[in-house]
């Protein structure tokens, strides 16, 4: 098996486990982290296509893949501001009725 | 009689099961399918025979800023996007980011990694032209290490609020004018003339820089300080 199946291989096992876990867990910091770590496959898949053994590496998975970790950066910022203010929301509201 | 709560939770653990069971059969069929099929390069031939063209040495580089121009525009535009709602959600104001972790270790860790880090971003953003590296990268460190400086209780000049709002929008301003610029006699958007290529991509890359460093570091310092627990 060559090194360019195994990250292969290893990209999509990682994308399933991210989105698996993500799917299940209800906890909104591990969904935002096991999102991230599908879309972490995703470019472990990219990456490993753009190789080939006898002529140099593709630039254009290298590209989007480029793009994609900001993109996927901005979205978890978001993602991660979301959840704390719903959080919040919940708390506050609550303190606020026993008090 | 069992309670309720058991039977949910016993219904629970049995959906997790098969849902475990079909992204594992999900998981193989795509292993099998990706492994059995031959990844093709439709453009990579095309990027190495223009790449004397495209004004710098690196391919990645020559995709991102000149051949696939337009898709960097609208990324910038996505992180712009986001960054008007993060400041609306925002825990911190961006001039005076009140400090509760302030102590002496963090603010001598900034200042010895402050200066370093600055350099090293600057050689990848240099780096960029010839071998891996680029605005994307630099301007990463350079996120990094505003939210280390804002979180240890520094005050920087990007927290001017006119300043950093001046450096945010200017990627997305002069990429645009930059394509707009050179939108003429039968060119398309964003099609630099070879001539120019290389100082048109420098400047767009430096001027990037700032605003994805300034955007990425603001999506940092907005994030509360204490009391996380999600």
């Amino acid at each position: 098996m060559s090194e360019q199946a195994l990250y292969t291989a290893l990209g999509i096992a990682l994308f399933w486990l991210g989105l698996y876990r993500a799917v299940t867990v209800t906890s909104m910091l591990i969904k935002v982290v096991a999102y991230n770590i599908a879309g972490a496959g995703t470019f472990m898949v990219l990456i490993a296509t753009a190789y080939s053994p006898t002529e140099p590496a593709d630039p254009v998975p290298h590209a989007i893949v480029l793009t994609g970790i900001v993109v996927s950066l901005a979205a978890t910022a978001l993602a991660v501001l979301l959840a704390l203010r719903c959080q919040r929301e919940d708390n506050g509201g609550g303190r606020h009725n026993n008090d | 009689m069992i309670p309720t709560g058991a039977i949910r939770k016993k219904t629970a653990h049995l959906k997790n099961r098969v849902i475990a069971a079909g992204f594992t059969g999900f998981c193989l069929f795509s292993i099998i399918v990706a492994l059995s099929t031959q990844p093709i390069h439709p453009a990579r031939d095309l990027v190495y025979s223009m790449l004397n063209q495209s004004g710098v040495e690196n391919p990645v580089t020559a995709v991102l800023l000149n051949f696939r121009g337009v898709d960097t525009l609208l990324e910038l535009v996505a992180i712009y996007v986001v960054l008007v709602t993060v400041s609306a959600l925002s825990f911190n104001r961006l001039d005076s980011i009140r400090c509760v972790h302030s102590d002496t270790v963090l603010r001598g860790l900034t200042n010895i990694v402050a200066p370093v880090t600055f350099v090293i971003a600057i050689y990848l953003l240099y780096n960029g032209t010839r071998l891996p590296g680029g605005a994307f990268q630099a301007g990463a460190l350079l996120a990094a290490l505003l939210g280390l400086i804002a979180f240890s209780g520094h005050h920087h000049l990007a927290q001017e609020r006119v300043l950093s709002r001046i450096g945010m929008v200017s990627g997305l301003v002069v990429f645009s004018l930059t394509g707009l610029s050179v939108y003429s006699d039968a060119q398309s958007f964003l099609t630099y003339p070879p001539v120019y290529a290389t100082s048109l991509i420098l400047t767009i890359e430096i001027v990037a820089t700032v605003s994805i460093a300034l955007t990425l570091g603001r999506y940092i310092s907005a994030l509360p300080q204490s009391q996380v627990s999600l």
